[in-house]
């Protein structure tokens, strides 16, 4: 029998506390020593004891979830922070994992579920998914200056990056493309930066060297 | 002017010299001279005799200063003799002119050995015929001749005359009456002109007013016509006396139209609501009851009772021209421009008319311009300022319209921010009350019916509906944008559309800052998420790239699809882009649509940061 591991749950709706601090008392090896509601309480309660493991919930009165794990307090703690929302957004869950959470949870978990949970995270390093959560794709590792950027230029775009190369300005482009030189202009700063270019001169050359035109 | 001054200084040389009755009149070829500055005029009050010297004898001679011939109302006949003389040897055309169009009977004679020889006739009744405007009596004089002339004016009761007679050289007064004629086109053709505008402005704005001017300078014009002796032209000889007729329902027509015009001019209704009643039912009741006396018993009555008549019309006449001068007055406090305007041109009006009363009904006044009368051009430059008045208030017109749908448009744009603003509030609110409150509520709702039932199938259906609320509050709103920021919320939201509908959706970002404002933030994805709808609605587009850019000072959404574009319908009526129009707008931003037809849709999204 392993020892008693500390939770400390923070959730600011009774009935969700109620029945996780229910379940999880009823697991053999944890313990909650701790209900809050929100930042503030959460705080005043980690003074008193750092808990093991904390199970947050990112829709708090005060401060969301995100921001607390971005707080340094909390981020370079000891303990195991498992995130329970109703969220089940890839974008939340990246930034879940990026900000150094141990796991996340779906508030409609399985007590399986959250006991697997709790488990994994004592035992593990490894990120935890619950049931249902989306997993995270790899995307493909982008080079910041590689081609593929700077081949996402659209059509629009390409067609302005055509005209700029046969030497015509602004107004002449907006003339030939039926809008307005305000648009041409927009569409010729974005490409700039999309490029990474300040010039036409140097947009040409770029245009001419990756046979864009 | 010139010739006024040149005839003050005739009138006063004349004077000097003593006027006498029978003073011979030299002939030159440019002669041209009022009678009334050469003889007395002599008056019977009977009825016309057989004539002859003797008889004319009988007759009184009225001491009279006016500058012009003034018969009274109960004149019935006068004459006036003159004597001219011909230095030449040569016969000389002379030619008598009355301004009056309306002389009745006009005779001139020769006195030859002691007896009158009829050498002419003119006047409505005189069964003699004009080509011209003017009354004339041509006649020759002979070489190296001096002759003593009478001309004898007969006219009805009832009816003052009032006229000049000039005795002109038949080159003077071709000259004379050239130059009036083209003074008298000028009139008419300001007044045509201003008909039409008037015409042209009332087809456009419909407002009666411009139809009642028209209306006025029609009667004005038939009035000036006829006292300028058009009527003796146009009419048949055997009705030159309807001539009359014309003349008198002109002048009123023209005068109660005038204030009819001016009630409306003056937006008397507004100002004024009683005063205008009050004009209104004076002007009813003078048509009435005056001019039906006149009209249809007026041959039967004396000259006395013609007289009380008179002057109660012209009491009416006075009471109106005061009303419309209060209104004046009254309007130009709320619009000076117009109003002074306005006033200046009822200057000149009331000018014309009072004097024209004076001169013709009392024979007080005379004021005249290359020998025409003031009213010619009075009504001209009352004409021309009228019409810059009505000018004046088209454009105000129009700039009131202009001024109003530009209210509407900002109430309207207004309206559009705030809707869409409170839909955004409501939709938060709503999406994290599902979201937060009732989601967790179930939830924890699912564990506490776990811990003391073991039911696989209700369990699963607490799952369901929770997935469910989660979906609902989503769609409701993108509530981690302030938890993830911007684009990390676009893409999962065009991740799940680009699964659900085979769309190719391309998203990229391009240094655009981590933090944005949330509001902005929320209008962007909005934003994002309008266009999708609509690209799945109408685009029939299979490719979609969304780019967010970081500028220096700016931020920019760009959206592009590959579809069919959107038509001018659409730009113009489809709410949704006019609600992404309202949410660039309360960001401050700029949006640009390039969505001709077949060459697919690009929106740039342009907010300063």
């Amino acid at each position: 029998m392993s020892q008693l591991k500390n939770v400390i749950l923070c959730e600011d709706h009774q009935i969700v506390t109620d029945g996780l601090k229910f379940l999880i008392n009823s697991f053999s090896n944890f313990n909650v020593v701790a209900t809050v509601s929100n930042y503030e309480q959460l705080r005043a309660a980690l003074n008193d004891n750092i808990p093991d493991i904390l199970i947050l919930d990112l829709n708090l009165p005060d401060k969301n979830g995100i921001e607390i794990l971005s707080d340094p307090s909390i981020k370079n703690a000891p303990f195991k922070v498992i995130v329970l929302t109703m969220y089940n957004k890839r974008s939340i869950i990246k930034k879940v994992v990026e900000l150094g959470a141990s796991g996340f949870l779906l508030k409609n978990c399985s007590s399986n579920d959250l006991h697997e949970a709790l488990n994994h995270v004592t035992g593990s390093n490894e990120f935890y998914f619950g049931e249902g959560v989306k997993k995270l794709i790899t995307a493909p590792p982008l080079t910041p200056d590689g081609f593929y950027k700077k081949l996402l230029l659209t059509s629009r775009e390409l067609e302005i990056v055509k005209h700029l190369c046969e030497g015509k300005k602004v107004p002449d482009i907006a003339d030939v493309m039926f809008i307005s030189p305000f648009t041409v202009e927009t569409h010729k700063k974005n490409i700039y930066k999309k490029l990474g270019v300040h010039s036409t001169a140097k947009l040409v050359s770029f245009a001419h060297e990756n046979h864009l035109v | 002017m010139k010739i006024t001054w040149f005839k003050v200084f005739i009138f006063f040389f004349t004077f000097y010299f003593g006027v006498c009755s029978g003073q011979t009149i030299e002939h030159t070829p440019s002669l041209q001279i009022n009678l009334k500055e050469v003889g007395g005029l002599y008056i019977s009050q009977e009825k016309p005799t057989p004539l002859s010297l003797d008889a004319l004898k009988e007759y009184q001679l009225v001491d009279d200063a006016r500058s012009f011939f003034y018969l009274d109302f109960d004149a019935r006949q006068a004459y006036i003799n003159f004597e001219v003389s011909n230095p030449y040897k040569e016969d000389q055309d002379m030619v008598l002119v009355f301004s009056y169009p309306f002389v009745e009977n006009v005779k001139l004679f020769q006195v030859d050995q002691n007896k009158l020889e009829l050498l002419g006739r003119a006047g409505i009744f005189s069964g003699e015929r004009t080509d011209t405007r003017s009354w004339t009596v041509p006649f020759t004089l002979e070489p190296k001749k001096s002759s003593t002339y009478f001309l004898v004016i007969e006219k009805g009761p009832g009816k003052p005359v009032a006229t000049d007679i000039t005795l002109f050289s038949k080159e003077k007064y071709n000259r004379v009456s050239m130059l009036q004629n083209s003074l008298i086109g000028f009139y008419f053709g300001i007044t045509a002109l201003s008909i039409l505008f008037a015409l042209f402005i009332f087809g456009l704005t419909r407002y009666s007013v411009f139809l009642l001017y028209g209306f006025y300078l029609v009667a004005l014009g038939i009035y000036l016509g006829a006292y300028f002796g058009f009527t003796n032209i146009f009419l048949s000889p055997s009705k030159l006396n309807d001539g009359r007729t014309i003349y008198v329902i002109a002048i009123e027509s023209s005068l109660l139209i005038f204030v009819l015009f001016a009630q409306q001019l003056l937006q008397a209704k507004k100002y004024l609501p009683k005063l205008k009643i009050a004009v209104e039912v004076v002007i009813i009741l003078a048509l009435l009851i005056f001019r039906g006396v006149t009209h249809f018993i007026g041959g039967s009555i004396e000259g006395s009772q013609f007289a009380y008549i008179q002057k109660a019309w012209y009491l009416t006449i006075l009471f109106l021209i005061f009303a419309v001068l209060i209104q004046v007055i009254v309007y130009i406090r709320h619009n000076p421009r117009i109003g002074s305007l306005f006033a200046l041109s009822y200057l000149f009006m009331i000018f014309g008319a009072v004097f024209m009363v004076l001169h013709q009904s009392i024979g007080l006044l005379k004021i005249t311009f290359f020998g025409l009368s003031h009213i010619l051009f009075a009504a001209t430059i009352e004409i021309i300022l009228l019409s810059i008045t009505i000018a004046f208030i088209v454009g105000k017109i129009y700039k009131d319209r202009n001024m109003l749908s530009n209210t509407l448009l900002v109430q309207q744009q207004k309206f559009l921010n705030a809707f869409v603003q409170g839909q955004e509030e409501e939709r938060k609110r709503l999406g994290s009350e599902l979201h937060d409150n009732v989601g967790s509520r179930v939830s924890g709702l699912k564990r506490l019916f776990r811990a003391k039932h073991q039911d696989e199938v209700l369990e699963k259906e607490f799952d369901v509906i929770c997935n469910e609320i989660r979906n609902m509050a989503h769609a409701i709103t993108p509530a981690e944008i302030a938890m993830v920021g911007l684009p990390a919320t676009l893409e999962d939201f065009l991740e799940e559309v680009e699964g659900a509908q085979g769309l190719k959706i391309n998203f990229n970002t391009f240094q655009f800052p981590e933090k944005i404002d949330e509001t902005i933030g929320t209008h962007l994805f909005r934003i994002v998420q309008e266009l999708i709808q609509n690209v799945m609605k109408h685009a029939n587009a299979n490719l979609v790239n969304v780019q967010l850019f970081g500028h220096e000072n700016s931020i920019t959404l760009s959206f592009e699809d590959n579809g069919g574009g959107i038509d001018e319908k659409q730009k113009s009526k489809g709410f949704g882009l006019r609600s992404i129009k309202s949410r660039v707008a309360q960001m401050n931003g700029q949006f640009l649509l390039d969505a001709d037809k077949g060459k697919g849709t690009s929106v740039l999204v342009i907010i300063p940061t």
